[in-house]
């Protein structure tokens, strides 16, 4: 009897060390990727789409990020994403290893992805931070790529003093205007680096209204990437029907800041 | 006059062989339907140490949602113990050990899902002919209970895996190890025994 017990004794602990997979963070199939403007400042990417050819839908849409979670491809070991934001079109595409692993019939299988690298793309530059991809829910800390942007240095920023109906803004030369909507408070508008004056046309609903600034400029090479850049300052009004135009700052900045607060 | 102090002749000739199976993995392969395995134990005694050998064989076979997966392999263990009850007048054993232990073993895997972005994946993954090794601290019991009949358990510590794995696959279950992601891991065995004596062992004697 006494033998007997100790072989019961034992069953209950043998029995109690079970354990079972977790199934938590199983595949680590996200690329962290963050935007910056070269210097090191946190860019706030003004983006339309995220998607790979090969996946069902986009992965992002119409939205502004800093950093973005794309998932990878785990039926190849290569992913290209196109990336379509508003001041261009970029191709990333990365390659990576990918094993897979059973876990459990609760969990199934799991993906493990390693090796990641950057291939040849189509931005000012990428800095490969990981080459681990994270874990999926990603922690806060996960980073993996870094993609730096050239400064934007002629967007100046327009603030309106209250909510306005845009429905069309324009400048005298060609340029990009990213308008993320027809109602909106501020919006970045971009200044002719290659002239001291630029012509801003609004067209709130029915009404039409101008304004023509001008500021002086200075070329200077910031980033050997980038090539030389104008530099604008002293900004200041030449001419409008607008009701007020203020200028609280008289310098471009990259995030842009409010350069003009306006009473339409 | 000095007393002769009680004492035990270290006799390291061996007195039998003890050659049982794992009753655990037996029962298992019954009532689990994921399990299949069996293993051999032997070990034979020299003084207070003992040599111990164990084989056996195990496949498992798990069913998923989305994937389907199964392995198969044989493993061998090697190693010593020492009995802590070198009185007992049965030879029963207390003892801690050591072990070495490999394994060989073949996998595969089929999956079939659907992701979230990149639509239905469905592949047939292999692993074949993967060897990992590994080492194990032991403790048990070895009690008689009916003549030549003997039960035991071991408990043992299972660490310091190393398995291979190909471009495509890691291992997810080795067999005699278990889940190939775990660092360390605990392992029961219950065991009947039949021990075979070879020559009487030396008496012992009676405490006063």
């Amino acid at each position: 009897m006494k033998k007997l017990s100790w072989f019961v004794c034992f069953s209950l602990f043998a029995a109690s060390c079970l354990n079972e997979a977790d199934c938590y963070q199983l595949n680590n199939n996200a690329v962290v990727i963050y935007f910056k403007i070269l210097g090191g400042k946190v860019d706030k990417f003004e983006l339309y789409t995220i998607q790979s050819a090969d996946a069902g839908g986009p992965f992002l849409v119409d939205t502004v990020v800093s950093s973005v979670a794309l998932p990878i491809n785990p039926k190849t070991e290569e992913t290209v994403f196109t990336i379509a934001g508003a001041y261009g079109d970029y191709e990333l595409p990365v390659t990576y290893t990918r094993q897979v692993q059973f876990v459990s019939e609760n969990c199934g299988e799991r993906y493990v992805f390693t090796n990641l690298n950057v291939l040849e793309n189509d931005f000012d530059s990428v800095l490969l931070v990981n080459t681990t991809p994270a874990p999926v829910p990603v922690p806060s800390s996960a980073k993996n790529i870094e993609i730096y942007r050239c400064p934007r240095t002629n967007l100046a920023g327009v603030t309106f003093k209250q909510k306005v109906f845009l429905s069309d803004v324009t400048v005298n030369f060609d340029a990009i205007i990213y308008q993320p909507s027809d109602s909106l408070t501020t919006i970045n508008l971009p200044l002719n680096p290659n002239d001291t004056t630029t012509t801003f046309t609004f067209s709130f609903g029915n009404a039409t209204k101008t304004l023509k600034v001008s500021y002086s400029k200075e070329t200077e090479t910031l980033f050997p990437q980038c090539g030389e850049q104008s530099l604008i300052s002293n900004l200041h009004v030449n001419l409008t029907d607008l009701t007020l135009v203020n200028i609280p700052n008289d310098s471009i900045e990259d995030l842009p800041v409010s350069n003009f607060e306006i009473t339409p | 006059m000095k007393q002769k102090a009680d004492t035990v002749k270290k006799d390291f000739i061996p007195t039998g062989i003890r050659v049982g199976t794992d009753v655990f993995a037996l029962v298992k392969s019954t009532y689990d339907e994921t399990f299949k395995g069996w293993e051999l134990n032997a070990d034979v005694d020299f003084y207070r140490y003992y040599l111990a050998v164990d084989y056996g064989y195990w496949g498992r076979t798990y069913i998923s949602e989305d994937a389907n997966y199964s392995n198969d392999g044989t493993y061998v263990r090697v190693g010593a113990d020492v009995n802590f009850l070198k009185k007992d007048p049965d030879k029963n054993m207390f003892f801690i050990g050591m072990r070495y232990a490999a394994s060989r073993f073949s996998e595969e895997m089929v999956i079939n899902q659907i992701d979230q972005y990149w639509g239905p994946i469905s592949t047939t993954i292999n692993n074949n002919d993967v060897n990992a090794h590994w080492f194990e601290v032991t403790t048990g019991l070895r009690v008689k209970m009916w003549k030549m009949i003997w039960l035991g358990y071991t408990a043992r510590l299972k660490f310091a895996l190393s398995t291979g794995s190909t471009d495509e696959m890691m291992p997810s279950d080795v067999p005699g190890y278990g889940r190939a992601e775990t660092d360390s891991y605990w392992g029961f065995n219950y065991q009947i025994f039949v021990r075979l004596p070879v020559r009487k062992s030396a008496s012992i004697p009676l405490k006063k």
